[in-house]
């Protein structure tokens, strides 16, 4: 019972972040910001949390095994950043390229993400971190 | 490793997903460590222990090579 509450807490407060989210990028689109990405990311935390809630039954969200797999792949996308951090500035140090610091920091945000689902996913299909 | 949980949940009848309620995890976890592809803490052996009733030696196998990796 205390997990299905925790369940539908959470699936409640998904919808309402998305639905927040939609209705702020709509009205600052309408204001006339270039805002509409904040609708998407909406739309996405919507299907997410809708999804979420469909597919996992009664079972727990999380368990010792993904908690495992979620620290360590965050452990190894904050490497992967940071390697990405050190390439950055080793190429606008010998004036390879010249990106902006919202670039430079789009790059960043973009490979934390994407490395840390990415590794996620891996983990997942192998079912543990290292060797077992 | 090698385990014998998919063959003492089957003498006591039990499903996956059974097992992984009265344990406490998800039903892939169970999965994982009936392939030998997941090293359970202590404390998930010894739940598994008690719902299978055979002692956690029993139930995991260590071989030497299993033992010598980290």
């Amino acid at each position: 019972m205390k997990m299905n509450n925790m369940k539908m807490s959470r699936f409640l407060a998904g919808m309402l972040l998305g639905a927040a989210l939609i209705a702020a990028g709509l009205l600052l689109s309408l204001l006339g910001y270039d805002a509409l990405f904040i609708a998407a990311g909406g739309v996405a935390a919507l299907i997410v949390a809708i999804v979420r809630f469909w597919q996992r039954g009664d079972q727990p969200e999380k368990d010792e095994r993904t908690d495992k797999i979620r620290a360590f792949s965050l452990a190894y996308s904050w490497f992967a950043s940071i390697i990405l951090s050190l390439v950055i500035f080793c190429a606008v140090f010998m004036g390879i390229i010249d990106p902006s610091a919202s670039t430079a920091l789009s790059a960043v945000i973009y490979i934390m993400t994407g490395s840390a689902i990415l590794f996620i996913i891996v983990l997942n299909r192998r079912g543990d971190v290292g060797r077992s | 490793m090698k385990t014998r949980i998919k063959e003492l949940r089957a003498r006591h009848d039990l499903t996956q997903e059974d097992l992984a309620r009265m344990v406490g995890v998800r039903r892939e976890t169970i999965l994982f460590l009936e392939k030998g592809k997941y090293n359970p803490s202590l404390k998930l052996a010894y739940k598994i222990s008690r719902a299978l009733q055979a002692s956690i030696e029993e139930i995991f196998l260590f071989g030497e090579e299993d033992l010598k990796s980290s």
